[in-house]
């Protein structure tokens, strides 16, 4: 199984703060797929630990890259991909 | 092993368990088991993982309908301690080094609790508190009975914190912690003055230690030369136990002394006092040769009871006097603000420049005006002198000069007893003032030197800032300008000039401030043997030429080395603690 990948752009104010991690991390979870979250060029970490994506420290304006591999990784991918893009819904 | 290098502020040393302040709050007792405990050992990890979720569901549910945002809040720790990546990490540390739960617990934490320290968002980095809530809970659900609270601690420790805060040491339990080493501080921070106090070393300055050690943690505290190791091997504690028994027979060589005077070889007679803050500490004081106290620190008072007033104060007094049976005191009135903030008081841009001391007190007459009749009351009970702090200019010494004197009339008016003739004093503690100094000598009976604010204003350096707290230097020749200054208007108007500061308590500053012809001084208790056994080797000669030449000379630093090469030769004791 391969691995797919997507960057996106923070552009929540408060950055990946931690409601907005703890709502990526819980929709993370509810795919049997692996997620990993990374900043460019940076070391990639667990998508469903919220410590880990909490401490990558993303904020307003920076990338990130998500990357899922498993069963559901496109659906996983995606819906992820949206939830940044959609400022985890204004948490 | 590791060794770090901070600020020594109380003398001793002291080897023992660390007991981490802010993040832990809780005492690991135990951090190995045997290696067919470890399977139970996660499993207990895994429970206790279980039951705090259970415990946060229920309060949850609680709140959901009352207070929404701290249920959310409560969401947060569920996760957080419900993270896989958290529980792989503990369970792995526990396989593969025997740890218990609750210290891999604590070790994993830790280091998360550091990257979010270190990240940029200061969003993020508040989380810090998030993680050490859940560390707390997961550990408080893992020690179920076994939990010590900070106020019974079943064995000793060294408190390690990031910043120790008035609060945290009220509820430390005084007979179980025997060292401080915190991030912060300086040499005037409150840990400081806590670890002088209790009589146990202390270390500041020491940048991430609360983070670098974990609880229960070996540690060894060098509070005479502001080195901690933390996990040190079998010789260095060993060398260090040995150092300990040699310095522990110094001090008591110093204390069998205590009660001679300070008096220099060739006659010259000073008079050591203590600086205390509660009327407990007379008794010590007076056993460590205090000739009386030079600065009753009266701020404990005001927090205690802000709303007190007089008979509050004048209890204090009564048993403070009491307890010197006949000794004189001298009180220094409300010197609130900068660090030691005025319940409800002002939030101020830069608070050591705004409505501090008696700047709040004239703003505030009602309490300061309480304490003065208090004061002066307490002046029939023995020797009373008073002390103003902070004044900057002589109108505000005339207001409040002005104030003791109404005061003084409505105690007449009013057949209450008290100190007609009290010596009124100020501390100059602002270079302005001591640049007027011959103008305030005309209106008071004595001046009394503050050393840690006037190296503070004169410097323009913040005493608790560690980012600079190298610039605090008590040497700058600016600051031996003014006190020589200042001793010379005191001799020619016939007016006391004492010091009273952390800088009177450095063996090696001390012949130059006795060759610079001060012959009062005032410091913690515990230091008074050591300041009186350094006193009597000196010969006042010899040190007002060490003198004249420090004087000569263009940096603090240079000052400094020429102090410490002069007492390594002519006080072999002090050179001692030295190396």
């Amino acid at each position: 199984m391969s691995k797919i990948c997507q960057t996106v752009k923070i552009t929540h104010d408060s950055g990946l703060h931690a409601r907005a991690s703890t709502e990526f991390v819980r929709l993370a979870q509810r795919f049997q797929a692996e997620v990993s979250v990374s900043r460019p060029e940076g070391m990639a970490v667990d998508g469903k630990s919220i410590i880990a994506v909490m401490t990558l420290g993303a904020q307003l304006g920076d990338e990130i890259v998500i990357e899922t591999v498993g069963p559901d990784a496109t659906e996983a991918l995606e819906a992820l991909a949206n939830l940044v893009r959609l400022d985890f819904h204004g948490v | 092993m590791e060794i770090r290098q901070g600020i020594p502020v109380s003398p001793g040393i002291i080897i023992s368990e660390a007991l981490i302040l802010d993040s832990e709050e809780l005492r690991i007792p135990q951090r190995f088991v045997e290696k067919d405990a470890i399977d139970g050992e996660v499993a207990r990890f895994k429970q206790a993982v279980e039951d705090s979720n259970k415990s946060l569901e229920q309060e949850i549910d609680r709140l959901e309908s009352e207070i929404e945002i701290h249920a959310r809040i409560l969401g947060v720790h569920r996760d957080l301690a419900s993270d896989p990546m958290l529980h792989s990490e503990v369970e792995k540390l526990i396989r593969d080094n025997c740890y218990t739960a609750e210290h891999a617990l604590s070790r994993v934490m830790n280091r998360y609790v550091r990257k979010l320290q270190d990240l940029k968002s200061p969003i993020l980095r508040e989380r810090v508190h998030d993680l050490q809530d859940v560390e707390k809970l997961l550990l408080s659900t893992l020690l179920g009975k076994r939990i010590e609270g900070l106020s019974n601690l079943k064995g000793e420790v060294v408190v390690i914190a990031h910043n120790l805060t008035p609060a945290q040491t009220a509820k430390l339990d005084p007979e179980k912690v025997k060292g401080f080493a915190t991030d912060m501080g300086g040499k005037t921070s409150h840990t400081a003055i806590m670890g002088r106090a209790l009589g146990i070393p202390a270390v500041v300055g020491l940048d991430n230690i609360s983070t670098s050690v974990v609880g229960g943690d070996r540690i060894i505290i060098d509070g005479y030369r502001g080195v901690v190791i933390i996990d040190p091997d079998e010789d260095q504690v060993t060398d260090y136990l040995a150092r300990a028994v040699e310095m522990e027979k110094l001090s008591l060589h110093f204390r069998s002394q205590a009660k001679l005077p300070a008096e220099t070889i060739d006659g010259h007679l000073l008079e050591v006092h203590a600086n205390i803050e509660i009327p407990s500490e007379v008794k010590s004081a007076i056993e460590f040769g205090a000739a009386g106290i030079g600065l009753y620190r009266t701020e404990f008072i005001h927090f205690q009871s802000p709303t007190g007033g007089e008979e509050v104060h004048f209890e204090n007094y009564r048993s403070v006097l009491e307890s010197l049976d006949g000794l004189p005191l001298t009180v220094r009135t409300l010197d609130l603000g900068g660090d030691k903030l005025p319940e409800g008081g002002l939030e101020e841009e830069n608070p050591f420049l705004g409505c501090r001391s008696i700047r709040w007190c004239l703003a505030n007459p009602e309490p300061f005006r309480s304490q003065i009749r208090a004061i002066l009351r307490a002046g029939v009970l023995g020797p009373v002198r008073m002390m103003l702090p902070m004044i900057t200019t002589i109108p505000e010494l005339d207001k409040s000069l002005q104030i003791i004197d109404e005061v003084s009339s409505e105690l007449r008016e009013s057949d209450v007893e008290f100190d007609e003739n009290m010596p009124l004093g100020v501390m100059v503690e602002v270079p302005s003032l001591a640049l007027i100094a011959s103008h305030v000598a005309d209106r008071v009976s004595f001046l009394s030197i503050g050393s840690n604010d006037l190296v503070q204003y004169t410097l323009a350096v913040d005493r608790g800032n560690e980012h600079v707290a190298d610039l605090y230097d008590p040497m700058h020749p600016a600051i031996l300008q003014l006190i020589s200054q200042l001793v010379r208007t005191g001799e020619d108007h016939g007016v006391r000039v004492s010091l009273c500061g952390e800088m009177a308590s450095e063996p090696i500053y001390l012949p130059l401030l006795v060759g610079l012809g001060l012959r009062e001084i005032s410091v913690s208790p515990q230091l008074i043997p050591e300041v009186k056994q350094v006193i009597r080797n000196l010969l006042d000669y010899d040190v007002r030429i060490l003198t004249e030449r420090c004087l000569r000379m263009s940096d603090g630093e240079s000052i400094s080395r020429e102090l410490r090469l002069w007492a390594v030769e002519h006080l072999p004791e002090v050179a001692l603690r030295l190396t």
